[in-house]
């Protein structure tokens, strides 16, 4: 009785969520209802819903006030470690990533970091930080104070709290501000007998602690500008969350400036604004971790697969290293579409080692370390990033592959489609025997049983497109002793197609609309801290008019669900 | 024979409950009661670990045979309690539950709404909130991990209530520096930080409290958690307690590599624990080692090096081991799990190494251990193997195997631990799961 009771909660928390786009009352925006992936996948990018505006991605968003649309409500967000570091570096010039003593951020519903609730050590650890990062700020203080006096006096501080309480708070002070952490300076000075340097250490350790640099809520304590039923963000709102989103760390001056002029008051204006962020070197940084976390290109830093497993030795770092490289290439160098990222006939590796994995031998050179060159793939075994190693052997057992992981990640990933955690007291696949010889066959054996059929049967056959590659990611033609068959079938847009391996899967992939709608939604809950929901739809439908990946970003940057937001329950106001 | 304080409570006739001796006033004629909690993960090989189910429920450890993990536990089996047939219902009742986001219960009991987070105060800072009514120790509670990190919801044992998450501190040099850096310093200059410390979250207090006054009132909930860290941290200035105290020194954990060094993280940070409990900085601490048993146990000897399952020169990690424990990994898994008995051991044993008066720091003190699971090949949540150990004062009984012949919601043993340390709760948790698991204050 046990055992069927579990199978129906997983069974149906597998269709369910595949008809609904996710476990949290999530809607996707097509709503499908047939058990498979490709129904799951909704397709935004299709033609516009109705009622729903279409102005390019070029135009201004419908004027404030002229609609009833919704949004879903986006939480209050921490700087995660990544921004924290960034900013602080930005902020004082200090490059040594201190956030990386903080408890580490965990994965939201969202499938993005989310900073950990600040629970004592958090705001133990915050402390220490910030009376570091402040000590070293005042021994070059002339870098950051405005006044000209070597040495800053009572009137030099004043100023320097008003220009770096702006920067570090990432909008101009609210008068009471000013007033406190002028106080909190008056005290250094006159109770704790300080001069104005280490008062204004004091000060700074204390700004590096406020709610206001700690959050992404540049609105502050001002009441908020009301569009219908939704919020419009300020232009210093719109200037963080544009530089968060590319450059993961705080605005740049330009960017500040264009806050301060009224620049930002359009779509136009922060169009602008986000291609001049996309042309500068730290989009890389934004890019680099948004892919970190879409692919979740984490899990490659963190394999292990024991000394001597088929060559793994040294292969983890220039794994991350090439995957991080051809996302650059294709992103800022290329031509910046899904389908490039998904099937691309090269990739960038400066490890003679992992060259040898693709087939390739890399020119000799006596630079140190050695320059990342580009690799041309055969087209016969290698396309794109799911025929990197950075997803190949990451998404493997330790010793052999998964076609588990390997589904799933192109499942979830890269196409939208939420697997519920499997639920305990499922069967371990069984181990390999005279009977059951390859993966494959263990894996079927294993979708016997109607437990883990449920989910399997739409992970499996996605993952034994890649069987062709071992668990480090090489090429092969047999499992064990038997020849591979990486072949099968899976639905996608409401239509079943057919792949012989992995190699046709991405081409499918790549072409697909659904695959585009997906990186439309992974990029709009990256940006914006929350699912996806129908309300969303209008936005995403904007958005997801392009395969490519720049477009895509600065059609996200102007729709309604990234210059507005709704008020959250309990909110105040006025 | 050594006249301890579980002999001055016997003399006074003290049963289960005793609402009067609370720790502070029992310090004055003896030493204050404390609690620590050390979890791991992944379970325990079901069939090595408890004995036979005793009739009438109960057996004295000295009087069976113990099975070969609990051997582990021989030399101490009169200082602990092995509870059967335990069950995080809390846990199981959750719609699809997997088994490795389990441990926000082990203390809390309760399911947060739509997460796997725990739904409420767990038993370490709701008895650590009891003594700060009495006593202003400078870490209500100490929350370390050994290489417990990354999401909570596999990291964390603690929290202050409904998915308010306590973090632990994985850095056993972090945690002795925070505990004991202070004592470094000249009066002068610890007056000094003090007092700045103090100005500046005098500032912040009011800067939270005016931020999250507009919010939403979902997120001025995350502020108010934020605002109460920050008071921790206040009160932690004007704490009076372990004042005289002298710097112990920390050993050095040798490598980060959890498959290489995880015993030395574990036994740094139970020194932690031993030595701040010593200078009476804090009473309440938890340990959370490891999150999912993703790591090698290489210390183990030759076999776990070659312990792949797929290929043998691969080590198995403890996550594979536990996985194929039914199978090929048999052996391997009672071995580690004798090996998670000997970090108990070495809490004891450290404890037992602290004088009190005529007895030890381990006569004043309970230790829980808990898991994750029960059965972690299929991530069961019954027969999860939780163990009490230390006197308590003279307030349990120890040296039994208790096993009421039925499945007893692990909040029944948040109620017995509670009421043993004198705080008269029913329920612990959701109250739906009952109250306490009987027989363990007998």
């Amino acid at each position: 009785m046990r055992a069927l009771a579990v199978l129906v909660v997983a069974a149906a928390a597998c269709s369910g969520s595949i008809a609904g786009g996710g476990d949290d009352g999530v809607t996707s925006p097509a709503g499908g209802s047939s058990a498979s992936p490709g129904a799951a996948t909704p397709a935004p990018g299709g033609a516009p819903m109705p009622g729903a505006p279409d102005p390019g991605p070029n135009a201004p968003v419908t004027a404030p006030g002229t609609t009833t649309t919704t949004l879903p409500v986006r939480p209050l967000l921490r700087l995660t470690r990544f921004e924290y570091d960034n900013t602080v570096r930005d902020l004082l010039g200090d490059t040594t990533r201190p956030g990386s003593a903080l408890p580490e951020d965990n994965e939201g519903p969202h499938g993005y970091d989310v900073a950990a609730a600040v629970s004592p050590l958090d705001a133990t650890v915050l402390q220490e930080i910030a009376e570091r990062l402040a000590s070293g700020a005042v021994k070059n203080l002339a870098k950051l104070v405005p006044c000209k006096s070597a040495t800053p006096d009572d009137a030099c501080a004043r100023q320097f709290i008003a220009s770096f309480g702006q920067r570090a708070f990432r909008r101009p002070l609210l008068p009471d501000e000013t007033t406190a952490i002028q106080g909190l300076y008056d005290t250094a000075r006159t109770q704790l007998g300080y001069d104005s340097t280490q008062g204004l250490r004091v000060v700074i350790a204390a700004l590096l602690q406020s709610p206001e640099f700690l959050y992404h809520w540049e609105l502050g304590a001002q009441a908020p500008t009301l569009a219908g039923k939704l919020v419009q963000l300020t232009s210093w709102e719109l200037a963080s969350r544009l530089s968060y989103l590319l450059t993961g760390s705080m605005p740049d001056d330009e960017l500040f400036a264009a806050a301060q002029s009224g620049a930002l008051g359009t779509a136009a204006g922060v169009a602008a604004q986000a291609r001049r962020l996309l042309a500068a070197p730290r989009a890389r940084d934004g890019m680099g971790d948004l892919f970190r976390q879409w692919w979740d290109l984490d899990r490659i830093r963190r394999t292990d697969k024991g000394a001597n497993v088929m060559g793994w030795d040294g292969l983890r770092d220039p794994m991350y290293a090439e995957t991080k490289r051809f996302v650059e290439a294709v992103v800022f160098e290329g031509d910046a579409t899904v389908k490039s990222l998904l099937t691309a006939p090269y990739t960038f590796t400066n490890n003679a080692n992992l060259a040898k994995v693709y087939g390739a031998t890399l020119p000799a050179t006596t630079v140190n370390p050695a320059p990342m060159q580009k690799i041309d793939l055969d087209p016969g075994q290698r396309a794109g990033f799911l025929t990197q190693g950075s997803f190949l052997a990451a998404q493997a057992a330790p010793t052999d592959t998964s076609p588990v992981k390997r589904g799933k990640l192109v499942l979830t990933q890269i196409l939208c489609t939420k697997i519920p955690d499997p639920p305990a007291e499922v069967p371990a696949l069984p181990p390999a025997s005279s009977t059951l010889k390859t993966m494959r066959q263990r894996s079927v054996e294993h979708m016997q049983n109607p437990l883990c059929a449920a989910c399997h049967r739409l992970l499996d056959p996605l993952g034994f497109a890649f069987e062709i590659y071992d668990t480090v990611g090489k090429f092969r033609t047999m499992d064990r002793t038997d020849p591979i068959d990486a072949s099968g079938t899976f639905t996608i847009g409401g239509r079943e197609r057919a792949f012989k391996n992995a190699l046709e899967l991405t081409q499918i992939l790549g072409a697909a609309p659904e695959t585009h709608a997906c990186a439309a939604r992974q990029m709009l809950r990256y940006a914006l801290g929350r699912l996806e929901t129908m309300d969303d739809a209008p936005s995403l439908d904007e958005v997801a008019r392009t395969g490519n990946l720049r477009d895509l970003v600065l059609a996200l940057v102007q729709s309604k669900a990234f210059m507005f937001r709704a008020p959250a329950p309990g909110e105040v106001l006025r | 024979m050594r006249a301890t304080r579980r002999d001055f409570l016997g003399a006074l006739g003290a049963s289960a409950f005793l609402p009067l001796l609370d720790a502070d006033r029992a310090s004055a004629q003896s030493y204050p009661l404390r609690f620590i909690v050390f979890g791991k993960n992944n379970g325990m090989h079901i069939p090595a670990f408890f004995p036979a189910a005793p009739a009438g429920g109960e057996a004295r450890l000295d009087a069976i045979t113990l099975p070969p993990i609990l051997q582990t536990l021989d030399r101490r089996k009169n200082d602990v309690m092995v509870l059967g047939n335990v069950e995080q219902t809390s846990f199981k009742d959750i719609p699809n539950f997997n088994g490795h986001h389990s441990c926000g219960h082990n203390l809390t009991g309760i399911a947060d709404k739509g997460s796997f987070l725990g739904g409420g105060v767990s038993l370490d800072q709701y008895i650590a909130a009891q003594f700060a009514k009495t006593v202003n120790l400078p870490f209500p509670t100490l929350n370390l991990g050994a290489s417990a990190s990354g999401v909570q919801t596999m990291a964390v044992l603690s929290y202050r209530g409904a998915a308010q998450p306590v973090s632990n501190e994985n850095s056993a040099t972090n945690a002795f520096n925070r505990l004991f850096g202070s004592l470094n310093l000249s009066a002068a200059e610890q007056d000094r930080l003090r007092r700045e410390r103090k100005s500046v979250l005098d500032y912040l207090g009011a800067r939270l409290t005016a931020f999250g006054a507009r919010l939403g009132s979902e997120d001025r909930q995350k502020i108010d958690y934020h605002l109460g860290s920050v008071r921790d941290l206040e009160k932690r200035l004007s704490a009076t307690a372990g004042k005289s105290c002298t710097a112990p020194t920390i050993t050095p954990v040798p490598s980060t590599d959890t498959s290489k060094s995880l015993p030395q993280m574990i036994q740094a940070q139970m020194d932690n624990i031993v030595a701040a409990m010593a200078c009476d900085l804090t009473r309440v601490a938890t340990l959370k080692a490891s999150s999912a048993g993703d790591h090698a146990m290489l210390w183990l000897g030759a076999e776990f090096q070659r312990a792949g399952i797929d290929n043998p020169k691969a080590a198995a990690t403890y996550h594979d081991i536990t996985h194929h424990q039914y199978g090929e990994t048999k052996d391997l898994k009672i071995r580690a799990d004798q090996w998670w008995l000997e970090m108990l051991m070495y809490l004891l044993d450290k404890l037992d190494a602290v004088k009190e008066g005529a007895g030890t720091m381990l006569d004043n003190t309970l230790v829980l251990m808990v898991d994750d699971m029960g059965n972690g090949a299929v991530h069961a949540q019954g027969d999860m193997p939780f163990v009490l150990a230390g006197r308590l004062g003279g307030r349990i009984k120890m040296g039994r195997y208790l096993n009421p012949g039925r499945k007893v919601a692990h909040n029944g043993v948040l109620v017995a631990v509670a009421n043993a340390f004198g705080f008269p709760v029913t329920t612990f948790g959701d109250p739906k799961y009952g109250g306490a698991y009987p027989g363990v204050l007998a």
